[in-house]
């Protein structure tokens, strides 16, 4: 059976994709060009004709011929102009056919898998891919879909020192090549510290889930009107009254193309009463999840809390506040932070601006230093993390093992590590194989 | 014309293995081959077990099988191979004695009243349609069956290669079996030729001994079969030499006169035991090669050099002999040579091994592809019980690749083939660490049990060590002891207040039963049940780090594919994979995922066609 579904966002659009998958679908394009296309990859302008004889639209055809598409049988691509009333005609046009029904969603996705066109992996990330919201969520489902041959290669080192060190299990030293197992522990060990490296970094899931700034510092210190001010809308409720935030104001922004987190916290002091005490609960919790914290502090203050000293680490970003205060004297607190080791201090005033820019441009910059470390792999499916771990400590297993000249027990760490790889990219049992992917997708897809 | 429930045609070790299978499972049943002589012969090396092997025959064992008892009862050189490493690779091994192995053979068939010996060649199948119900002999004689195991190793038109010398032979001085195998192509059988070789034969007379590395047999011998206890027959050492540049120059010369690189041969022999031929060829790098002088009994003269297979002239191999150190005086009682012989696509067979395309027929041992005595054997045990069981109607028999090495090597024939002749090794089994040749009677002894295929002498004895592993495990797991008083019985454990049971003191450094007994008051256990506690200690932890997979394999095993799935039928598969599925047929998804070149994909397509095709049929 062929399937169809429209590929681009619904809705009013520049152009519009609408593709049909099957092995019949050449067949229906030949139908609605009224032409035999026999051109494969090749952009047609072409007018489009309802089962009627009537004109849909003009637009351009592209057919990716059985085996050379995407999802592995035929694919047509049309491109309309991105009118609903084009794309509802079409689409309907499709509907009315008995050979031709719409897609499940992700069923592109899946037809290439099962066409092995892409592995279980790569599936994976293109689901990521289609979910991206920001320009860097893109660029590293991508990634992921690239770095599966990684996988496949560390997969096919370890089955290679497995299989040498079983050829010294089952026979006998005389009969071997000399020096099979030389470089076994050197192989094994790049691939532990590849993975470790992998593993290591948090920063896959950082770009999934959001790069995490907690907004801490003492009341009314001006946590609320500066994440006001950043997110460019009233966010938080602002007022000179202490304790006015209490609960956590998480507010999702967009540095530099980057998904952050921001979250808004309570003044941190020894409050008296209970919500109050839950609320500054809650702030030290923030600060300690967070990638980065923001803290805002008084400038015309003297001193630095203790309870708020304890919070400053090389995670922190400190920010001296009312800049516009004839009373601001930041030396004091900067005298004072001369024993802290910190990201950095930048002083402003929250109430006319001052300063803001430059602030700006520094987060940007540290939100920016988590694409410094994407030239490696970054893991950001929980399922591909606890499988990597379970190889990497197998591995490790396996370096300890081997030392004690336990052969057997060795090749075991080494063929439970292979399998963990297997998994990822989908050697897996085989229930485990359907459904347990593909519900992630999106029609069209 | 007699009638019988289980005839066996061929008397090798698969033959000699599947008659006793099927008398010990109760049916009347008959074995059928060319002469007395040939009951139980050991036409290439005169050992049994090996690694990998030895798990085999010890399974066989653990069914009351006859070579592990006659291996025993004809041992002259028992050793353990691998006994620096772990328990689970380590593999038992003896040579044994030619003669005796036959004449021990022949008295455990004997021993059975339910089995008739016929000395007289099959020459031609009876069929009924597509099921076989009898054979016709040389004599004019005629046998009726209710099911047949055809075992003919390497007789299938034999054909046997001495440099450029071709005669038909099945073995060194026997006619080969001719006729047999068109009758089966008529099924349209898969059937093709692969190749195996052999050694020359030595006079030990005429062997210098004296600047050899001697290698005795084992101190304390490691038996095949739980019902022995002591050696039979007189221990004898085994001698090494080595191949030089001398040699290798010679054959390198005389290459174009071998039956293999002339092109005589064309079929695929075993990578793993390869010609002298092949090594030199192929292991340029390598200046000798390692022969081990074995006996072929304690009264023959005979010596086979273990490394040598050969298929050159057999003046050739003289002049090799002769640069040899120790052999410059040899003489050569035969030449060695290689034979060639039609084996049948074991893809054609059901795990009962019964032929897909013949009712009633079942092949075990070298026909089915497979090279070595103890895989013949295991074959032939697995063919027997099943021939027997089908008989009577019975359900069928077959083990998994997480319960035996059988299983492992049945799983792989069936389902992947072989394009050389296939042995089995310890890597070939995922789960071997629980798979060992020391618990080969626990692992299996309850489903031969349950076959009812146990003498009671056995059946008594693997009770009684079933419950005294049972018991000690549950005396060790109720005992504790504190770290203060570990330390006073000097065991090092870390004080941290928490209380160790038995088995969990076992996993320190220098504790074994023998250090407990006396602390915790425990009373006599036998050694192969002390043993048992601690080798499963020893990889308790991986047991552990296995149960996902095992658990995972298990489950695939029990997703049945549908007896009558149509694979023309799912859209999606290449023509290629469905011939693929089509020929092997599997019977869950577990096999379909083992099947190569099946891709996770290809399964994925099948598990929603057949999921939608039972809905269909249950609605």
């Amino acid at each position: 059976m062929n399937f169809y579904a429209l590929s681009t966002p619904p809705g009013v659009s520049g152009i519009a994709v609408i593709r049909i998958s099957g092995k019949g679908a050449l067949q229906i394009a030949n139908q609605i060009t009224r032409k035999i296309i026999d051109q494969p990859r090749y952009a047609l302008l072409q007018p489009f004709y309802d089962q009627e004889g009537e004109l849909i639209d003009n637009g351009i055809l592209i057919w990716y011929p059985e085996g050379q598409s995407y999802t592995g049988d035929n694919l047509i691509e049309f491109h309309t102009h991105g009118s609903t009333a084009v794309i509802n005609k079409l689409l309907s046009d499709l509907e009315a056919r008995q050979d031709c029904r719409l897609a499940q969603p992700g069923e592109f996705t899946k037809t290439a898998y099962q066409n092995n066109r892409i592995n279980l992996y790569e599936a994976e990330s293109i689901a990521d891919l289609i979910q991206a919201e920001t320009e860097a969520q893109r660029i590293q489902a991508l990634r992921l879909k690239n770095s599966s041959p990684k996988f496949l290669k560390w997969r096919e080192t370890i089955l290679d020192v497995l299989s040498n060190t079983e050829a010294s299990i089952d026979f006998s030293e005389e009969d071997l090549p000399t020096g099979i197992n030389q470089d076994n522990e050197k192989k094994i060990k790049l691939i532990v510290s590849d993975i470790d490296e992998m593993l290591d970094e948090s920063m896959g899931e950082i770009i999934r889930d959001g790069y995490k700034i907690a907004i801490i510092g003492p009341p009314n210190a001006g946590k609320s009107s500066f994440l006001n001010l950043l997110v460019k809308r009233q966010a938080a409720i602002v007022s000179s009254v202490k304790g006015t935030t209490r609960d956590i104001i998480e507010v999702k922004y967009n540095i530099n193309n980057y998904p952050v987190v921001l979250t808004d916290t309570a003044g941190i002091r020894n409050a008296k009463n209970k919500i109050e005490k839950t609320g500054v609960e809650l702030a030290l919790n923030a600060s300690k999840e967070a990638n980065l914290d923001i803290l805002i502090l008084d400038g015309t203050e003297k001193k630095i809390p203790k309870n708020i000293q304890k919070l400053i680490s090389d995670k922190t970003v400190i920010v001296l506040n009312k800049k516009d205060k004839k009373s601001f004297n930041s030396k004091k607190i900067i005298k004072e932070l001369k024993d802290y080791k910190f990201k950095d201090l930048i002083e402003v005033s929250i109430q006319d601006k001052t300063g803001i820019n430059k602030l700006n441009s520094k987060l940007k910059k540290i939100v920016s230093e988590i694409d410094s470390i994407q030239s490696t792999t970054l893991i950001s499916r929980a399922r591909h993390r606890a499988l990597l771990k379970k190889c990497s400590n197998r591995l490790h297993d396996f370096l300890k093992i081997i030392k004690r000249n336990e052969v057997e027990k060795a090749a075991e760490e080494l063929r439970l590590a292979s399998n963990n790889l297997g998994h990822i990219v989908g050697f897996i049992g085989v229930e485990e194989i359907l459904g347990r992917i593909f519900e992630d997708f999106c029609i069209g897809k | 014309m007699e009638s019988f429930d289980v005839v066996v045609i061929g008397a090798g070790h698969a033959g000699c293995e599947a008659a006793a299978a099927a008398a010990r499972m109760k049916v009347n049943t008959a074995l059928v081959t060319t002469n007395e002589n040939s009951i139980g012969e050991m036409s290439c090396n005169p050992a049994i077990g090996g690694l990998g092997k030895g798990h085999l025959v010890r399974e066989i064992d653990a069914f009351d099988g006859a070579m592990p008892k006659v291996a025993d009862a004809s041992g002259i050189q028992f050793r353990l191979l691998n006994r620096s490493r772990g328990p689970a690779v380590r593999g038992p091994r003896t040579q044994s004695d030619r003669k005796l192995y036959k004449k021990y053979m022949k008295k455990c068939l004997l021993s059975y009243c339910n089995l008739s010996i016929f000395y007289d060649p099959v020459i031609k199948f009876i069929f009924n349609a597509n099921e076989i119900i009898g054979v016709n002999l040389n004599s004019g004689k005629e046998l009726r069956a209710k099911k047949i195991v055809l075992t003919t190793g390497t007789f299938l038109n034999g054909i046997i290669h001495i440099g450029n010398k071709m005669k038909p032979g099945g073995r060194h001085g026997e006619d080969p079996t001719k006729g047999l195998s068109e009758q089966l192509k008529k099924f349209n059988l898969n059937i093709s030729r692969l190749k195996t070789g052999t050694p020359p034969r030595l006079d030990k007379r005429t062997i210098d001994f004296n600047n050899l590395e001697e290698q005795k047999a084992d101190d304390k011998p490691y038996f095949f079969s739980v019902d022995t206890k002591k050696i039979n027959a007189h221990q004898v050492s085994c001698f090494i030499t080595f191949t030089n540049d001398e040699v290798h120059k010679i054959i390198e010369k005389n290459l174009n006169r071998s039956a293999m690189y002339s092109g005589n041969i064309k079929s695929v022999g075993p990578r793993y035991c390869p010609s002298i031929e092949d090594k030199i060829v192929k292991f340029r790098d390598k200046y000798r090669h390692q022969i081990f002088l074995e006996p072929e009994g304690l009264d023959d003269h005979t010596i086979y050099p273990n490394g040598i297979s050969t298929s050159l002239p057999a003046d050739v191999q003289q002049e090799i002999l002769f640069k040899i150190n120790g052999l410059s005086n040899v003489k050569m009682l035969r030449a060695g040579y290689a034979i060639e012989y039609d084996y049948v696509d074991p893809r054609e067979l059901n795990a009962t091994l019964e032929l897909k395309k013949i009712k009633s027929l079942f092949l075990a041992g070298q026909i089915n592809g497979t090279t070595g005595y103890e895989e013949a054997a295991a074959q032939g045990l697995i063919a027997g019980i099943n021939a027997a069981l089908q008989s009577k109607n019975k359900k069928a028999f077959t083990l998994d690749r997480s319960q035996a090495y059988i299983g492992v090597m049945i799983d792989d024939l069936i389902t992947k083939g072989v394009v050389e002749p296939y042995r089995m090794f310890t890597s070939r089994a995922e789960y071997r660490l629980s798979l060992r040749a020391d618990n080969a009677d626990l692992r299996l002894s309850n489903f031969a049990k349950d076959l009812g295929i146990l003498s009671d002498s056995r059946l008594k004895i693997f009770d009684n060590k079933f419950q005294n592993v049972n018991k000690l495990k549950v005396f060790l797991s109720s005992k504790y002891l504190t770290p203060n008083e570990a330390s006073k019985h000097g065991i090092k454990i870390s004080k941290d207040g928490i209380k160790r049971n038995g088995l969990q003191l076992l996993k320190y450094k220098g504790v074994d039963f023998q250090k407990l007994k006396p602390i915790f008051g425990l009373g006599h256990f036998d050694y192969d049940v002390i043993e048992q506690i601690e080798i499963d200690n020893h990889y308790a932890g991986y047991y552990a780090k296995q149960e996902e997979d095992i658990k995972l394999f298990k489950k695939d095993e029990n997703l049945k594919i549908p007896d009558n799935i149509d694979y023309s039928k799912i859209s999606g598969l290449s023509n290629e994979i469905k011939q693929k599925l089509e020929t092997i047929r599997p019977k869950t998804f577990g096999q379909a995922s083992r099947i190569e070149g099946i891709t996770p994909s290809a399964i994925n397509l099948l598990l929603i066609h057949s999921k939608r095709y039972t809905f269909k049929h249950i609605a």
